[in-house]
């Protein structure tokens, strides 16, 4: 018997031994290859000065085009939406921006009926993992989830917990170095076509006293002198209750409002979202009238 | 409680230490593993033990009655046991499929019925338990064991956990003997327990739950696919379901072993079988033996003329389908397995393949690797049915495979993953499964040590953990 339990002993120790070794590699490689994912990209421009940094949900992630602002102001920018992203998440990159040194000269801050939502998205934390040890930035992000001292300390718990995301198939890819086209396009993530559906076409009728991470976002960019501008992307015209955008303004005096932007319903690929299109037509409008008006 | 759960992880060594301390009183023994067995299955729903517990008594009280009367008394005790225990199988896993059906056959003739559905859970493993019990009273009505008096051993036959919830279905004569008798920490056996359960994890862990991924959203959006990821999704879906039982029975087996038992062996190299009869000697062996030993051979097995070996056939091949799941898919699926068997039959050649493929060589010859091919094609056609929800989306399927549009080439996921993308780990598993058809599991050897460690590296690094799925078996 006691030939057994330390031949077990034995295979538990290497197995805690691999799982460490294996999160070292990983890290590394994550840490080291080109960018291939949004949070890779943000944290790649370490002590770098940008342009524009845009922060928000799949309405940045899917309607802002960096490559458009580029073209036409000579000014490198980044889409830093992350879909499904609530305020939390949002105040989390904006901290990120200062923790890694980042200098944007202006930060756009897209706001919506994420205004009524508390939380965080889901789809971000898997491109932070990999980082979660880089700051306190990081580690506090994962806060929020049950398993976060197992997110942190165990070691590899994180790459088996999202294999599916930042796993060996992920791990690979950076290794072989092989971009993604959201890398490679400024984080922009284009929609095409148009669905015919009528799902998620509705916005809040009513709209919360405040929001605990919209105040800590105002009060970090005041604190840090953050030049930050709050907009509104465009809703399809046929969605209901878009006097939501008027109750947002209450909150937010100087909300630019795109909400009613874009009137073909072509260019969106659903109520919320613009297709590649839209997006395109979108950031032309949005450079006229907020990058050209301040640019030399 | 699953397998592959951390619980698990923590009830095994809690078990296992208990059990070896007490290694001095087999009836202690017996009582913790009853214990043990009755824990594990309350956590899935401790109303359903009351089922098992009634079940259990059932069998051992009228196994006591069969034993211990003669003529009509034999055959009533019998009987009841027979009835009672499919009645309950009836009810809780058959009864809405039978309304539904009959409602669904009177409409077709004009007639609307609102037959009552029951609204109740399939309490899990119990279709393993019933045939346990029934096995055990079956061979004592036909005296070929006496029924056993001490009821925790009975009752540790029933329900011993390794076992309880999927398999292998075991008979008593197999299993009694050794709960019966004192059992000696060996750690050869113990060790090679350990080896297997490792490697039902990487079965279960790295290959079903990956191929799960793909087959999953290929068969949830088989209108979309081209006929290439079509036969790609019915391909993943016969590793998924490989993996995922027999990794189960690895596991259960594995397990088993480190407490000094021995379990039946369940499968066999499977998708190494060149013609369908061999591969029903090497899949869910113990239930291919069960319906053998208690319907094919009652029935009259391969004695009689041609016609009542085919009727024989295609009956235990349809009620091994319906023992699979009340749902017309399986039926069909059995019906099909059948339609394979049937030239193996008429040509008496269903008995051709009996020793292992290749045996003592490292490469097939080109007649078995054909033989294999078509084999494991005929097997991955079989499985699209038992895969769909109905037979219709089983036959659109096989419709989309059939017209060979190959349009868009290899297709991109909505999970991010091009179709192809697993051939590469299926392959390199069916080499390590080559390298071992002569051996129950891969880690055997001068090498084990280090193979081990490989498997867990493998587990580590390539187990789907955040697609951590059921056994499929469970449902059963």
């Amino acid at each position: 018997m006691g030939k057994f339990l330390r031949h077990i002993l034995l295979f538990l120790i290497a197995t805690v031994a691999m799982m460490a070794v294996l999160d070292v590699c990983y890290t590394q490689i994550f840490e080291t290859s080109p960018p291939r994912s949004k949070f890779q990209l943000l944290r790649n421009l370490k002590g770098q000065k940008i342009g524009y940094a845009f922060l928000g949900s799949s309405r940045v992630d899917n309607d802002i085009v960096p490559e458009l602002i580029e073209q036409e102001t000579g000014k490198k920018s980044l889409n830093l939406g992350f879909q499904a992203s609530k305020m939390y998440d949002i105040h989390t990159i904006l901290r990120l921006l200062k923790e890694y040194d980042v200098q944007s000269d202006r930060v756009f801050v897209q706001m919506d009926y994420t205004f009524n939502a508390g939380g965080h998205s889901n789809m971000m934390l898997h491109e932070v993992l990999p980082f979660i040890r880089d700051n306190e930035v990081t580690r506090r992000h994962f806060a929020v989830l049950p398993d976060h001292d197992a997110l942190y300390y165990v070691p590899f718990y994180r790459y088996a917990a999202y294999d599916f995301k930042i796993g060996f198939r992920e791990m690979m890819m950076n290794v072989l170095h092989k971009r993604t086209a959201l890398a490679l396009s400024g984080g922009y993530h284009p929609v095409f076509g148009h669905e015919q559906k009528e799902n998620h076409n509705t916005l809040p009728d009513t709209i919360w006293k405040s929001n605990p991470y919209f105040d800590s976002i105002r009060s970090f960019a005041d604190k840090n002198r953050l030049d930050v501008t709050y907009f509104c992307a465009p809703f399809d015209t046929k969605t209901k209750n878009i006097g939501y955008v008027k109750l947002l303004k209450g909150k937010i005096p100087n909300l630019r409002d795109y909400s009613q932007s874009i009137r073909d319903t072509m260019s969106f690929a659903n109520h919320f979202h613009l297709n590649d299109v839209g997006a395109r037509e979108f950031t032309t409008q949005f450079i006229r009238n907020e990058l050209k008006k301040k640019a030399p | 409680m699953l397998f592959n759960s951390w619980e698990f992880a923590l009830f095994l060594p809690i078990v296992f230490a208990l059990y070896w301390m007490l290694h001095k009183k087999l009836q202690f023994q017996n009582m913790l593993l009853l214990g043990a067995s009755y824990f594990f299955y309350a956590c899935w729903d401790w109303r359903f033990l009351f089922l098992l517990m009634f079940s259990t008594g059932l069998d051992y009280f009228t196994g006591l009655k069969v034993s211990g009367n003669d003529g009509f008394g034999k055959k009533f005790w019998f009987w009841l046991s027979i009835i009672v225990n499919l009645g309950f199988l009836g009810v809780f896993k058959y009864y809405n499929f039978f309304a539904e059906s009959f409602a669904g056959l009177l409409e077709s003739f004009g007639f609307r019925v609102h037959l009552a559905t029951l609204e109740v859970i399939l309490p899990v493993g119990i279709s393993f338990y019933t045939f346990h019990g029934l096995s055990y009273v079956i061979d004592i009505y036909k005296n070929r064991i006496e029924p056993e008096k001490n009821f925790v051993t009975y009752s540790l036959f029933v329900s011993y956990f390794p076992l309880l919830v999927a398999g292998p279905i075991e008979r008593a004569t197999h299993l009694l003997p050794q709960i019966k008798r004192k059992r000696n920490f060996d750690y050869d056996k113990a060790m090679d327990g350990f080896y297997q359960v490792l490697w039902g994890l990487f079965k279960k862990v790295v290959i079903a739950d990956s191929c799960a991924q793909y087959a999953n959203e290929i068969f949830n959006n088989s209108g979309q696919m081209n006929s290439f990821s079509l036969i790609l999704g019915a391909v993943y879906f016969a590793f998924q379901i490989y993996g995922d039982f027999s990794g189960y029975s690895d596991i259960a087996l594995g397990t088993s072993k480190m407490f000094g038992i021995d379990l039946l062996r369940n499968f066999n190299y499977p998708y190494f079988s060149r013609d369908i009869a061999e591969f029903w000697r090497r899949w869910h062996i113990s239930l291919s033996s069960w319906f053998r030993d208690y319907l094919y051979i009652p029935l009259g097995g391969s004695k009689g003329g041609m016609w009542s070996k085919i009727r024989n056939t295609f009956i235990i091949f349809l009620v091994s389908g319906f023992w699979h799941g009340a749902n017309w898919t399986f039926i069909v699926w059995g019906g099909l397995n059948a339609l394979y068997f049937l030239p193996l039959l008429i040509r008496n050649s269903n008995r051709n393949n009996m020793h292992i493929v290749a045996e003592g060589r490292f490469f097939p010859s080109i007649k078995d690797v054909l033989k294999i091919l078509l084999t494991f094609s005929l097997t991955v056609f079989a499985w699209i049915f038992f895969r769909a929800k109905t037979v219709s989306e089983a036959i659109a399927y096989i419709k989309g495979i059939g017209i060979f549009n190959f349009d868009g080439g290899i297709q991109f996921l909505k999970i991010d993953r091009y179709t192809p993308e697993l051939l590469l780990l299926i392959g390199i598993f069916m080499l390590a499964e080559w390298f071992s058809r002569e051996h129950e599991h891969p880690v055997f050897g001068r090498w084990k040590f280090f193979k081990a460690i490989l498997i867990i590296l493998g587990i580590i690094t390539l187990g789907a953990f955040s697609n951590v799925g059921d056994f499929i078996y469970f449902q059963f």
